[in-house]
């Protein structure tokens, strides 16, 4: 399956119309790698990750390019295996000799992928892995203009402490652990301890379990009446599924793409996605105003909402499209060094962007210093995901405590 | 921990362990008429889990059902799959049989890319969060329906195995495929039926998993490595001991959730599947292939 499908996707993917007017398809494309799991487990984010590179560069292109000349992002399939990316980076890296690379890739294949780009010495554009402990490494090589676990750990408490002004709330933790679900919700357990919350159960649950009714369970038991759940779609529909046969009805803070998937209302009850409050700590809301050209142009190509896995590769092609400009205006040629030059010198402000950051400004470690969360809640008889936090960007109040 | 808590682990682990012993049955049975450990046994399942997806979609029948109706078609892939893969194989080395129904399996999750792309795919009906309450614990109706068609299911391969007469030469060709021929049985025709009805079961098991569980092109491999280990804790080719193995191991993966409190639960499930490799070699009750 690997070499067909990484064949196929090699030549036929991506994408995109490359030509607007007659000039632009008479300049020199210019050619960026991106990696993304296009099969394997966790195969739906590069999925969407590449439908959103397919309207990034319809839009781009459309735009007049980059600096006068055609973009192409060739994605390359890792299946979201760590052992997978480190083959795809090496021949990325030595055989083919890209000058970035951008990255649509899980945590777990982001930290290999950091790894060998700071080896190889290319810069890697992080967009979608959320891993805080990657910019924590010193690397000079990687970046990342995605949101981290701390930013998501900070929403979820503030909006946590929303909540307690309205009743009593006992929280608890449910979550798959993989290392995007615990490290999101360690930092959380240390956030709320450090402000003298108790936390009435914690229950972890392994990707592969197919029975999630003991952990459900074991929180409805807990007395909790606010859960904070990491995990990802699979999950997410079984375990709401077992909190609906459980008569379980918390208020639903959820972490990770599961509890925001835009098929959630396909999948589970949609009266009970209402009941429970289902609420998404997101990177991404297709009722911002910023995203309006986006959410329009996805929905007439692929014809259902974008996802924020869609969401977070669009915003990459673009903060990639800044840092390739500015390279080529300042009559640079594409190089490894150029390019990690241009990167630290962008500044691309909020009101540009589809995602709800206040800017994309790397810091000395590769950190955005611009990104920030938002939380989205299912509402209208659990059919439409609104922004409801934070009160800047909200576009409706959060419902109440039950 | 409460023992409320132990006792609804316990009570949807076995309701869940009934369906995972028809589909481990049915690679039990290939097994031990053929001799071949189909490692593409949970792909062909997400076919049918698929096949199920796309018949209630269409007519509106619950999952339960448009199982059923799925048979024959599963049954002309089985079919197509034995003349074309299985058939050739039957008596090569392990390693062989091995490597082509590992690429059989890569094959099939690429082909379910291609078509369904990587969404997760389930039947809403409503009937999903119907319950009913023992006390205080909660038995899910679809998991409860889904248990009594795979026992009843299970139950008739039971019956034709052991009471009718393509039974007896079932069996017959299990236990010695030569001594079966020269008493006169078609044995390669017998393999083939077995691996067609084998492949139509999962039909029923699909239709039962969609009542409460969902499809993506990679479900198949969980259902591939637990049917494994079920037919290896029951002792190889020994489909009495393939039962009751999926029945406790269903109810050990359900406690160690509830139990250890941690995702590292399953590992217990593998720590289970050693100790009995250890100690009980050929199976659970004694009875299968040496392992």
């Amino acid at each position: 399956m690997n070499k067909f499908l990484q064949a196929v996707i090699g030549l036929a993917v991506a994408i995109a119309p490359l030509t607007s007017s007659p000039a632009l398809a008479q300049a020199e494309e210019i050619v960026i790698p991106a990696i993304a799991a296009m099969s394997g487990a966790v195969a739906v984010t590069g999925q969407d990750a590449q439908k959103g590179i397919a309207v990034a560069l319809e839009h781009i292109n459309a735009d007049g390019g980059v600096a006068g000349r055609p973009l192409k992002i060739q994605l390359y399939d890792t299946q979201g295996n760590p052992g997978v990316v480190r083959q795809v980076m090496e021949r990325l890296t030595r055989l083919e000799r890209a000058p970035v690379i951008l990255g649509c890739e899980i945590s777990a294949g982001t930290s290999a992928a950091a790894q060998f780009a700071e080896q190889a010495r290319v810069p890697y554009l992080n967009s979608s892995a959320v891993s805080a402990e990657l910019l924590e490494r010193g690397y000079k090589w990687y970046f990342s203009d995605q949101i981290t676990a701390d930013t998501e750990a900070a929403t979820v408490v503030e909006f946590f402490e929303h909540l307690m002004t309205q009743g009593d709330v006992v929280p608890a933790l449910l979550y798959e652990d993989s290392p995007r679900g615990a490290g999101t919700i360690e930092r959380i357990e240390a956030l709320l301890e450090a402000r003298g919350i108790e936390i009435a159960a914690s229950a972890p649950y392994s990707r592969s379990d197919r029975n999630l009714l003991p952990p459900v369970k074991r929180v409805q038991t807990s007395g909790a009446n606010v859960v904070i759940w990491a995990g990802y779609t699979e999950d997410v529909v079984t375990g709401l599924q077992a909190m609906q046969q459980l008569d379980f009805k918390p208020y639903i803070v959820g972490i990770g793409g599961g509890p925001g998937d835009v098929r959630i209302p396909q999948l589970v009850d949609r009266g009970f996605i209402e009941d429970v409050n289902l609420s998404t700590v997101d990177y991404f809301n297709p009722d911002m105003d910023r995203a309006q050209r986006f959410v329009k142009a996805y929905e007439e190509r692929h014809g259902i909402v974008p996802s924020s896995y869609a969401s977070m590769c669009y915003r990459g092609v673009y903060t990639l499209k800044a840092a390739l400009e500015k390279t080529l205006e300042s009559g640079q040629e594409l190089t490894t060094e150029n390019l990690r030059a241009a990167i630290l010198e962008i500044d691309i402000p909020g009101d540009q962007l589809i995602s709800p950051f206040s800017r994309i400004k790397f810091d000395e470690h590769g950190r955005n210093v611009g990104s920030q969360n938002l939380i989205a809640q299912w509402k209208n008889g659990g059919t439409k995901k609104v922004t409801v936090w934070p009160p800047e960007v909200a576009v409706e109040e959060p419902n109440p405590l039950n | 921990m409460s023992v409320e808590l132990l006792f609804q682990a316990a009570v949807s682990g076995f309701l869940m362990g009934g369906i995972y012993a028809l589909i481990a049955l049915a690679l039990a049975l290939v097994f031990g008429v053929m001799g071949v450990l189909n490692f593409a046994h949970g792909d062909l399942l997400m076919v049918g889990m698929y096949g199920v997806v796309l018949v209630s979609a269409s007519t509106g029948l619950s999952p339960f059902l448009a199982g059923l109706l799925i048979v024959p078609a599963m049954m002309a892939i089985g079919w197509a799959v034995f003349g074309l893969l299985i058939r050739p194989i039957v008596g090569s080395a392990p390693l062989v049989q091995a490597q082509l129904t590992i690429g059989l399996s890569f094959v099939i999750q690429s082909a379910a890319f291609l078509w369904f792309g990587a969404d997760l795919f389930n039947v809403r009906t409503e009937l999903g969060a119907s319950t009913i309450h023992l006390g205080a614990i909660v038995v899910s109706v679809p998991l409860l329906i889904g248990f009594v068609i795979a026992l009843v299911a299970s139950g008739l391969l039971a019956w034709f195995l052991s009471a009718t007469v393509w039974g007896y030469r079932v069996r017959a060709t299990a236990e010695d495929p030569v001594m079966a021929q020269l008493c006169g049985v078609k044995v390669q025709r017998v393999q083939m039926w077995v691996f067609v009805g084998a492949t139509g079961s999962l039909a029923v098991a699909a239709g039962c998993l969609m009542g409460f569980y969902h499809v993506t092109p990679v479900v198949g491999l969980q259902f591939s490595v637990l049917s494994l280990m079920i037919v290896v804790l029951g002792g190889l080719g020994d489909l009495r001991g393939a039962m009751v193995a999926a029945l406790v191991l269903g109810v050990a993966e359900a406690l160690a959730g509830a139990i250890f409190n941690s995702a590292s639960a399953p590992a217990g499930l593998y720590i289970l599947f050693g100790a009995v490799l250890l100690l009980r070699p050929h199976g659970l009750l004694g009875r299968g292939a040496t392992v």
